[in-house]
């Protein structure tokens, strides 16, 4: 590729993964068996049992020395071991920059471009910097059930929303303060969910959507309010739980949208489509999508057999 | 390398006792591959006699789970409790799934809470859609019920379940090959080899194996960590290997060293096993080999007998003579 990296936007399918030239155009694509991480430096190719992690970027292909499964986000490439009981973070040649184990499973992930917030099965939080230095922690206990499902973090490193326990299932939220953290808010949600959740923060700041199986939820930061998000499906209105229906919260598409994958049927017949949400209501969706990305006004809807490039995308 | 001698004490006194109570199953199998084996693919033929690549590989450490081998695609529910986490893959690639597949962790009574991974997805969904706003019981699971893992999920194949269990009171995952009671293992551990290394940091290495040759090794007096290279088999046959359970350093007649893989600690640092310092990493050396614990060579002549042996008493053993200086 002789593209400059700034006008590249990668992207990752199902089958294929690659490159679009955003100012020349140009679509750089490649199949792959298994499953993918892609970011502007390369990709990692891995089969499902973790134990051939190929890496392929500008120094060519090489073999990835490691039992786990590759996490790409924000510049971050981390390495979540194959038990789940650590992370760690590599450099763009697989060489392993730092690495952290944990006394119980990681349940959520999420990063900005200066830290990456770990939650785990006990409730505990820990957010570290570039360097793998703590930069926050919040303990555990399992007199009370509070296991972490999702959290998020704002991609300004501002915030992280962390969603957690049962009875009661809370949205906690923590802000930035000098050189850590401190919590500035909760609420309880009405409904609750066991199952671990897909988050995305708004590139605004404003809100967090946060996907847990067959519900969607709006979490407003400054008025530090929840909703759930009803979707009009037709005749049988909105989503519920007897729906063959699953939502993953896949990233924030600029100002106050996120962009949702939606998934209905079995495995051998899946309908998908992506909606992009304007503070939890449908601003945009493309039937058949499977995949977003954006970047410097041009937004990617990726579908199983090509890509939609919408410049001057301004949400 | 901090040792952690209590946790001997802590498991025989708290732990065994409270699992005594704890109405817990481990589901019947074909196959085992237990506490402690080294986390890695057991199916990409690292199978016993293959030595490990010696390079860096992130991942390899001891493993806090055991792998069942199912003869169907189900698993039994060990024991009743409360679902707490549910996790599932995504149905597309372009989601990120977590290399534990389809999981659901359950806390049982006596506050122990284990974590059943390699089920199937789509199961792993419908035991979460209950709505836990009525009472949390709702999401009540039941001893022997029947949970699916279709065709592989995370980083199991096909009939595979990774089952641990965590002690909270205690804060140890606990090795529950005491819970299934329909094993029989009359196979002793293999050791495949032995050595002491210098705990100053010097690169002096004497192999207890290759002293089965001539019966002795010379080494300068001073202390020495050893490493034992030892592998069990839990069924008659299987494919799967096992960590052995314990190993015991009998020096002159005295016990100088007994470790075990009964149960990891935990600590901001990591997972605890054979009494080293977390992280886990700290309990195997580059090759593969346990780290066992260390002791003390004295100037004069002595007798060291290594003992290795399985969760139901199969015992294999080395002798070396040591010649210290």
């Amino acid at each position: 590729m002789q593209s400059s990296p700034d006008a590249l936007l990668s992207f990752l399918g199902d089958s294929e993964l690659g490159y679009i030239d955003i100012t020349a155009n140009r679509l750089y694509t490649q199949t792959y068996q298994g499953k993918a991480a892609i970011d502007n430096q390369g990709w990692i190719i891995y089969d499902r049992l973790a134990t051939n992690l190929q890496l392929y970027g500008r120094d060519g292909q090489s073999r990835v020395p490691a039992y786990a499964y590759p996490w790409f986000k924000a510049s971050w490439r981390i390495l979540v071991r194959a038990d789940q009981m650590g992370i760690a973070r590599i450099n763009g040649q697989g060489a392993i920059l730092w690495e952290k184990e944990f006394s119980m499973p990681v349940t959520a992930l999420d990063a900005s471009s200066q830290v990456i917030a770990v939650g785990l099965l006990d409730g505990s939080l820990r957010v570290f910097d570039v360097h793998g230095a703590p930069v926050f922690s919040v303990g555990a206990g399992f007199q009370n059930i509070r296991a972490i499902y999702g959290v998020a973090v704002s991609g300004d490193s501002k915030y992280v929303v962390v969603l957690k326990g049962l009875s009661p299932q809370k949205i906690e939220t923590y802000r930035h303060s000098e050189s850590s953290y401190i919590k500035i808010s909760e609420s309880t949600l009405k409904q609750q969910f066991a199952l671990q959740a897909t988050t995305a923060f708004a590139e605004d700041d404003s809100h967090v959507i946060i996907a847990c199986g067959t519900q969607l939820i709006y979490y407003n930061i400054k008025g530090n309010y929840i909703k759930k998000i009803e979707l009009n499906r037709g005749e049988g209105g909105s989503a519920d739980w007897d729906e063959d229906v699953q939502f993953f919260a896949l990233r924030p598409t600029g100002g106050a949208t996120v962009a949702v994958l939606q998934i209905e049927g079995a495995s051998e017949s899946l309908d998908s489509e992506v909606l992009i949400l304007k503070h939890g209501l449908v601003e945009r969706v493309a039937p058949d999508a499977i995949s977003v990305s954006v970047k410097q006004g041009t937004l990617a809807m990726i579908y199983k057999d090509g890509i939609e490039l919408l410049k001057g995308w301004r949400p | 390398m901090k040792r952690l001698p209590y946790l001997a004490f802590i498991f025989l006194y708290l732990v065994a006792s409270a699992l005594g109570a704890l109405d817990f199953q481990i589901p019947e199998a074909l196959d085992i591959s237990g506490f402690g084996t080294i986390l890695a693919d057991q199916m990409a033929a690292e199978l016993p006699g293959k030595p490990y690549e010696t390079g860096p590989f992130y991942g390899r450490t001891p493993r806090s789970d055991i792998v069942l081998t199912s003869a169907n695609p189900d698993i039994k529910v060990p024991a009743s409790g409360t679902v707490i986490y549910v996790q599932a893959e995504a149905p597309l690639n372009t989601v990120f799934s977590f290399p534990l597949g389809g999981a659901l962790s359950i806390l049982h009574p006596e506050s122990y809470i284990s974590l059943i991974s390699g089920l199937n997805a789509e199961q792993s969904i419908k035991s979460s859609k209950q709505d836990t706003t009525r009472v949390i019981g709702s999401l009540a699971i039941k001893k022997e019920e029947m949970l699916s893992g279709g065709s592989g999920s995370g980083v199991y194949p096909p009939n595979c379940f990774g089952l641990r269990l965590f002690d909270a009171r205690n804060s140890l995952w606990v090795n529950p090959i005491f819970l299934a009671s329909w094993i029989q293992d009359r196979t002793s551990p293999v050791i495949r080899g032995a050595r002491l290394t210098k705990s100053d940091g010097g690169r002096a290495s004497f192999d207890l194996g290759a002293a089965s040759k001539d019966r002795r090794i010379t080494c300068v007096q001073g202390s020495y960590r050893i490493y034992v290279d030892a592998f069990d088999t839990i069924t008659p046959g299987a494919r799967n290997y096992s960590a052995p359970y314990r190993v015991l350093v009998i020096l002159d007649g005295k016990s100088v060293v007994d470790a075990s893989f009964m149960a990891a600690g935990c600590s901001e640092d990591g997972l605890s096993f054979l009494g080293t310092a977390a992280p886990s990493g700290e309990a195997l050396a580059t090759d593969g080999a346990y780290n066992v614990g260390q002791l003390t060579l004295t100037r004069g002549e002595h007798e060291l007998q290594l003992q290795v042996s399985d969760y139901a008493g199969n015992r294999s053993t080395m002798k070396t003579l040591i010649i210290v200086y």
